[in-house]
């Protein structure tokens, strides 16, 4: 019981961020999260159907929650250092 | 200056006034209200086996702790725990050695927090979302490595140690294991400069990088404790049941923060004692002993347990306010009369 709970408490997490919305707060829609639990539920099923065992489907939650995470802040970091760069531009 | 964890700098009974002497009284209140409900309460075996109950908390809160004054959270150490239980499964079947597997896997389990800490450290990402991501990951790979199977077949050699005291006394070796953990984490935190510098990081990163404070390594570092005890508290778990499982302490972050809490620590960082986490670990233990004790069935402890973390969080903050007003009443004729509206 604790297992299927602690399962469930991380999923919609990681959904919701791997659609897109930040977890600051700030950014993201209603549609990128649908979408974010579409992608996981796609990837448990086409496990199944590929026969891999369904323990890897709460590792790769975990991993793409992770990498969605990341991303977001590489681009993020890389989306001010071009603005800043533009400003100094515009400015001189 | 930040390292101050608490204003003791004042003399007399205010001096006293803080919650960790509440956290005391409130665990004699639970000793005496247990011994009353039950005489056997407090029993040398009744406490053998609290303390057994306790253990892998009782260990895992001592590193959050400095991870949570430093300002930051660790939520996989509980799926640290179970990797590290599924890999003694694991390796055991494959023929290993119990001496060369229990090294290994504190050693994944610190690999596991330098995982953490670099993700929070290096990228800069927040540590509550990352570690929510291990959360899933570490349990992951724990079923990845070992399944859904139970390995049992540990020889009593070893297991013994997880469900005896030691001989003579009425110690679980856990305790004893952890009473030596707590000096140590205790010493660090508060009698070092590491220590301080991990109170300088929880009262203000900025300030405290600086201030020539290497922020990044110490928390590289802090994380790294959490993960290698971690991977401690999943032999003493490995242990105590006889059975390697891939979910053994699911959903235990959540005691241990509640633990965390409750003893004190300000989840914004920079406030705390190890003291007080202590107490508080067996204070959470006790009143669930107590209630057990009293044949109170598991959805009412499931409620009361829920009541107590809240109230962890609550009551905390609460006392300081309330201790705060107390002190701006007793404050010298001198001071700026304050209002008592704003609490």
């Amino acid at each position: 019981m604790g297992n299927r709970t602690a399962h469930a408490g991380c999923q919609p997490i990681a959904a919701v961020v791997v659609g897109g919305v930040a977890i600051f707060g700030g950014s993201g829609s209603v549609v990128g999260a649908a979408l974010g639990a579409l992608l996981l539920s796609t990837i448990g099923s086409a496990l199944v159907v590929l026969r891999v065992p369904s323990f890897w489907l709460q590792a790769i939650a975990g991993a793409l929650l992770i990498g969605a995470i990341a991303l977001d802040r590489l681009i993020g970091l890389r989306l001010a250092s071009a603005l800043r760069q533009r400003s100094i531009r515009d400015g001189g | 200056m930040a390292a101050e964890p608490a204003p003791t700098g004042r003399l007399g009974p205010q001096r006293l006034l803080r919650w960790e002497s509440a956290l005391v009284l409130l665990l004699v209140a639970v000793a005496v209200g247990g011994s009353m409900a039950e005489p056997g309460f407090l029993s040398g075996s009744n406490l053998f086996y609290l303390g057994l109950d306790v253990g892998e908390i009782a260990l895992m809160a001592l590193p959050l702790t400095l991870v949570i004054v430093a300002g930051e959270i660790d939520l996989s150490i509980a799926s640290i725990l179970g990797l590290s239980s599924a890999l003694i499964g694991y390796l055991w079947n494959a023929g290993w050695a119990l001496e060369v597997i229990f090294p290994t896997v504190m050693l994944v389990g610190a690999l596991a927090g330098v995982c953490n800490g670099l993700l929070v450290t290096r990228l800069g990402l927040p540590s509550l979302a990352v570690t929510i991501g291990t959360l899933a990951l570490y349990r992951g790979l724990a079923f990845v490595v070992l399944g859904d199977q139970a390995v049992a077949d540990f020889p009593a050699k070893y297991t013994r140690y997880g469900i005896t005291p030691i001989p003579g006394t009425h110690v679980p070796y856990p305790i004893a294991l952890f009473a030596v953990l707590a000096v140590v984490f205790a010493v660090l935190l508060h009698a070092t400069p590491f220590g301080r510098a991990v109170f300088a990081i929880g009262a203000n990163q900025e300030t405290a990088l600086f201030s020539g404070i290497r922020v990044k390594r110490i928390k590289l570092i802090l994380y790294m404790l959490s993960g290698a005890v971690s991977g401690l508290a999943g032999i003493v778990d490995t242990l105590r049941f006889a059975s390697a499982r891939a979910d053994n302490g699911t959903g235990l972050e959540l005691a241990v923060v509640a633990a965390v809490l409750l003893g004190g620590v300000s989840i914004f960082g920079g406030r705390g004692t190890l003291g007080g986490v202590v107490a508080a670990v067996f204070l959470l233990g006790g009143v669930r002993n107590a209630l057990i004790l009293n044949d109170v069935s598991n959805d009412t402890l499931n409620v009361v347990t829920g009541l107590l973390l809240i109230g962890s969080v609550v009551a905390p903050s609460a006392f300081r306010a309330a201790a705060r007003a107390v002190r701006r009443r007793r404050a010298p004729p001198g001071a700026p009369a304050k209002p008592a509206g704003s609490t």
